[in-house]
């Protein structure tokens, strides 16, 4: 991972970046922060288990890298309230799934903007998408993916070896237009999905 | 109007939530009056989330193995210094095994035997790692191929993984008894995760798997349960597979068979983590070779238990 320690700016800026310089940020997040401590304790005296508090930390971990990916951090709080938000709503989410009893004392802020919750897909909306990708190429399932985390034309030629980086921005764009021609064909699909 | 390259540029930054507010506002405005522009942007905001889905993908993919200390089944990495690990540990197994192969009598297989070979085939036609061919053939109940134990205190903690992983063979096919040659196979989630995770797809098998409704099947959720903890553990999440297959052992509505196998594969989904699950694994060894108790893995547990604690 290189650094010891991450500053917040260091983190926000490097997943808000996304590119090569994410993946060395959320592995801190995941393996070098004291984030999911905090979250395993709030899981244990919820009733919950080692492997919720698994569930819940990799969950939370999805909607806080997108999130700040799409800019919905305002950076009014520290990374870490802001994570351990995100961690609470997934919480109460597999409490309610479960059928459980959200524990005494325990309580979620209502005031937070985000609605969390559709940053991580339903699971009837998840297999719809699975389908629409399985009809991609792997090849075109990289490259689509390089794109959407904003690695460089020149990043994503070193990536998946092609020649420069018009080559990339050709190939990227001919993986869009087949995921459109996809999604424009299958009416089905998107019916469900709208 | 501003020219079409612009503006796709314009609503892709738009959709991904890279416009200032004011940006926002004028571009919300210009598609009011655009009927066509409001369709591209429906179009361009089921590609984002179709791209968000790989993405959500590819990041669980990784925390899986930044979960994993040591990622030596079947993700030996790009490495060469890990390849050349990897290979020499798989060939001095295999060398002991092959001396220990050679020294038996005539080893006829078992029914056990031959199922493990069938899951084996499989494995090797889906180029896993080297390890997964160390117990072919099959061990029979009575005379199994030892891991070469060590001295007490010389197994490390990826050795534990190794151990398990030379012991660790999918089950066959839930359906293979119930459908005649040249049936189609069912076609529902549950089924389908079962054959990613046989056909060594785990991700996809994972995925499938919580598409299933456990709810509308609760006679199949023991199913579900233990596929996912199969799927779990080829991805390194050994502790969520125990968690499946420890909750599924203390189900006393399952069948004895049921439950010893069970067992055998929490056994399995411990060992690799030995230090924090010793206690759990000598319990359960203890348990699996009490010859009172007639386990059906009692022979593998005895060879698992020479390995383990030499």
């Amino acid at each position: 991972m290189g650094k010891r320690n991450w500053t917040d700016q260091e983190l926000y800026r490097d997943i808000l970046n996304g590119g090569r310089s994410r993946e060395a940020a959320l592995q801190y997040v995941y393996t070098g922060t004291d984030w999911k401590r905090t979250l395993n304790a709030w899981v244990k005296q919820g009733g919950g288990t080692p492997e919720d508090a698994e569930e819940v930390f990799q969950d939370s971990i999805i909607a806080f890298d997108r999130s700040i990916r799409e800019g919905r951090f305002e950076r009014k709080s520290a990374l870490k309230t802001y994570f351990l938000g995100i961690a609470k709503r997934q919480w109460l989410k597999v409490l309610k799934k479960s059928n459980r009893q959200l524990p005494f004392g325990m309580w979620f802020e209502e005031t937070m903007e985000d609605k969390m919750e559709e940053l991580l897909y339903a699971k009837e909306k998840k297999a719809v998408l699975t389908k629409v990708i399985g009809m991609m190429g792997e090849r075109c399932q990289v490259l689509l993916k390089l794109f959407g985390l904003d690695y460089s034309m020149k990043e994503i030629a070193e990536e998946v070896s092609l020649r420069d980086q018009e080559a990339a921005k050709k190939e990227v764009y001919r993986c869009r237009e087949r995921l459109k021609k996809i999604l424009d064909d299958n009416q089905d699909l998107r019916k469900l999905l709208e | 109007m501003e020219n079409e390259t612009n503006w796709e540029e314009r609503a892709d930054a738009y959709i991904r939530g890279k416009l200032s507010e004011e940006e926002v506002i004028a571009f919300e405005k210009d598609l009011d009056g655009n009927p066509g522009r409001r369709e591209s942007i429906r179009i361009k905001r089921l590609e984002h989330e179709a791209i968000e889905l790989l993405i959500e993908d590819d990041l669980r993919q990784k925390m899986a193995s930044w979960n994993t200390p040591q990622p030596a089944t079947g993700i030996l990495g790009s490495s060469p210094w890990r390849w050349a690990m990897g290979l020499a540990s798989a060939a001095v197994v295999l060398i002991a095994l092959l001396i220990w192969w050679q020294r038996q009598p005539g080893v006829k297989p078992t029914p056990e035997s031959q199922v493990a070979e069938k899951s084996k085939e499989k494995g090797n036609e889906s180029g896993q790692d080297p390890g997964d061919t160390l117990l072919q053939p099959a061990p029979t109940k009575d005379e199994l191929p030892a891991i070469k134990p060590g001295t007490p205190g010389s197994i490390t903690p990826d050795k534990y993984l190794a151990v398990a992983d030379a012991f660790y063979e999918t089950p066959p096919s839930p359906f293979a008894d119930s459908k005649g040659a040249g049936t189609t196979p069912p076609q529902d989630a549950l089924s389908l995760g079962i054959q990613a995770v046989l056909d060594h797809r785990p991700q996809e098998a994972i995925r499938l798997l919580e598409q299933v409704d456990t709810a509308a099947v609760p006679d199949k959720v023991r199913f579900y349960k233990e596929w996912k903890a199969y799927a779990y553990y080829e991805i390194g999440r050994y502790s969520a597979a125990a968690a499946l297959l420890r909750s599924l052992a203390a189900d006393k509505n399952n069948s004895v068979a049921s439950q010893d196998r069970y067992e055998w594969y929490l056994l399995l989904s411990l060992v690799p983590d030995y230090a924090r699950n010793q206690a759990e694994v000598k319990a359960l060894l203890d348990k699996m070779t009490d010859p009172a108790i007639g386990h059906e893995y009692s022979s593998r547990a005895l060879q698992l238990k020479k390995a383990l604690i030499p």
